[in-house]
């Protein structure tokens, strides 16, 4: 049969409709919708959040932590509604972690944890301490995460926290560990995130853990291959 | 002014004063940020 061009225009606008229609009904794989997810991270957020943590000039003394405290919980919130102050006293003194939650459909009790410290040092600590990489960077990926998770659900709870005082023993992250009542909150797994743009573009991501936790490095590194992100195992018997 | 006490730092030998956003690689950060964001997808369960 031979067809005219009208009615060749026709098969054709005919035919996408058809391709359209039936894209559009096959639901997205899991992988898919991860992929969907890691190529909306953005890096023009991550600057732009180490360069405002970066202006606070120190984030070291006791009035810039609860300064820098209220500028995450003011971000995060804008993406999680269910955001709130951990407030912990150390030696008389009452300091601020943030923690914003994504609650879990099915295991609302069994916690991932996604955190980076918001504290940073320095030799002149008291007036300069811009740490940039460390740990601006990370504060920056954690609120990226929690920007790009936001708007999906998830079996499990997701929690996002900043924590202080880590450059002082780690004391926002205990005050926090020692808060919970393991019968209410199970945390399964964390990914602490520390120092992670400094570098060259070659340079593997290193999944740091003690021994007895190598099952969320070795899962960590297996999701690295999944989507061609380099990463290094480092099995420490002592890290942070 | 409360004032901390020291505590060991992480690297004793980086001048962490010169630890600004003009020295960073956001091509890692960015990398980094995808990693995170797959596994925590991934180990919580999407739907």
């Amino acid at each position: 049969m031979k067809l005219n061009f009208q009615q060749k225009n026709f098969l054709l606008v005919l035919w996408i409709i058809l391709v359209v229609a039936c894209s559009s009904q096959r639901s997205l794989t899991k992988q898919e919708v991860i992929e969907d997810i890691i190529h909306s991270i953005s890096s023009e957020n991550l600057k732009t959040t180490v360069l405002e943590l970066q202006n606070f000039n120190t984030r070291y003394p006791y009035e810039k932590q609860l300064k820098v405290a209220d500028y995450l919980y003011n971000r995060i919130k804008a993406y999680i509604p269910d955001t709130q102050f951990h407030i912990y006293e150390y030696w008389g003194v009452y300091w601020k972690n943030v923690i914003a939650t994504i609650p879990g459909l099915d295991y609302p009790n069994k916690v991932y944890i996604v955190c980076a410290h918001f504290d940073s040092k320095s030799e002149k600590r008291l007036v300069y301490a811009p740490g940039a990489d460390d740990n601006a960077s990370g504060c920056a990926a954690v609120l990226e995460v929690a920007r790009v998770l936001s708007s999906y659900h998830f079996k499990h709870t997701i929690k996002f926290i900043f924590f202080s005082r880590e450059e002082n023993g780690q004391n926002g992250s205990r005050a926090y560990i020692r808060s919970i009542n393991p019968n209410e909150e199970k945390i399964i797994g964390v990914i602490n995130i520390d120092m992670i743009a400094f570098g060259s573009d070659k340079e593997d991501i290193d999944l740091v853990t003690r021994p007895k936790h190598r099952w969320i490095v070795n899962y960590v590194n297996q999701i690295g291959k999944l989507y061609n992100i380099p990463t290094k195992k480092v099995i420490k018997k002592h890290c942070f | 002014m409360l004032i901390i006490e020291e505590f060991p730092p992480t690297n004793p030998n980086k001048d962490t004063t010169k630890d600004t956003i003009d020295t960073l690689n956001f091509i890692l950060a960015k990398q980094a940020t995808k990693l995170t964001a797959a596994a925590i997808a991934s180990l919580a369960g999407i739907k």
